[in-house]
């Protein structure tokens, strides 16, 4: 928990202040952005971008704002915005699609074929589709509650619900295909 | 194990192991922070440098040269260049490190408070 002091004073610019807020939330971030964005390597550049730009930003945030959950909403929208580029690019598949159509073939991403070797759930929560890879990290492992993801990805509440229900639905079936 | 109830009411167990994040990448996430906020003072400094090093070896190139040219009239060459360089060359030598000391005083000052300095927005 970063103190309310040490909040002000990277607010005024001071850098030892501000790292000791990239200190406490480098690590979960991190993670998150690792299973987001599916590389090492990308999750570095876009954990660096995040920072920069809490840097940035950080002299306009409102003083009663969660300044965790306001780090994670610039960390998820670098994100998106980075696999939107990747996307248009064509050197990744984004799954908008499946949410409007949950039973195609192409559902679930992974096929028997990939001969992927699941160790638990964490190692099947990387092969779930993009969209619902960042609900299930936000509320099963970093505890945001509904308001706070919703917030984070723009999205209503009913809307995220649903994204956590098919997240399941499809963590099941993976684990189910590889004899969990 | 993070346990908690999902949108459906069942109480799910998600074992989500931590990736660990590489030593090098705090640092990287500074130096990138660091370099976004005030990398253009630091290259405007740089810059500043590098034109007082150039005066100055002008200045002890053209001293090299009347060494070269006074040398048939001077019994000991080294002395000749000491008599050549120039009192300007001695102050931008001086001018050139006092430059740079309060640069370095400046930066570390910006690190710890930037808004102390006005003129500068973070």
């Amino acid at each position: 928990m970063i103190a309310a002091e040490t909040i002000e004073r990277a607010k005024k610019g001071d850098l030892f202040a501000f790292e000791e807020i990239v200190s406490e939330y480098e690590k979960p971030l991190w993670n998150y952005l690792v299973r987001l964005a599916g590389s090492r390597d990308d999750a570095e550049d876009l954990l660096q971008d995040t920072f920069v730009k809490v840097f940035k930003h950080l002299g306009s945030m409102d003083s009663k704002r969660n300044i965790k959950s306001w780090i994670y909403t610039i960390a998820t929208n670098t994100a998106y915005d980075f696999l939107r580029k990747k996307k248009r690019e064509g050197k990744v598949e984004l799954d908008e699609e499946h949410e409007t159509n949950p039973d195609s073939s192409s559902y679930y991403s992974v096929t028997v074929e990939d001969n992927l070797e699941i160790k638990d759930v964490s190692a099947a929560i990387d092969r779930l589709d993009e969209l619902y890879r960042g609900p299930i990290v936000l509320y099963y492992k970093d505890g945001f509650s509904y308001e706070e993801i919703a917030d984070m990805l723009s999205i209503p509440i009913n809307t995220l619900k649903t994204r956590l229900s098919r997240a399941k639905k499809q963590l099941a079936t993976l684990l189910t295909n590889y004899g969990y | 194990m993070n346990t908690r109830k999902g949108p459906d009411m069942i109480e799910t167990s998600f074992r989500i192991e931590d990736r660990e994040m590489p030593a090098h990448v705090h640092s990287k996430v500074m130096k990138r922070v660091f370099f976004a906020a005030y990398g253009k003072y630091l290259y405007a400094s740089a810059a500043v440098l590098v034109l007082n090093l150039a005066v100055l070896g002008k200045e002890v190139w053209r001293a090299l040269r009347e060494v070269d040219l006074t040398r048939a009239l001077h019994p000991a060459p080294q002395l000749s260049f000491v008599s050549a360089l120039s009192w300007d060359s001695i102050i931008a030598v001086i001018m050139s490190t006092l430059l740079c000391a309060a640069t370095a005083v400046v930066l570390t000052k910006i690190y710890r408070d930037a808004k102390a300095f006005g003129m500068f927005r973070a």
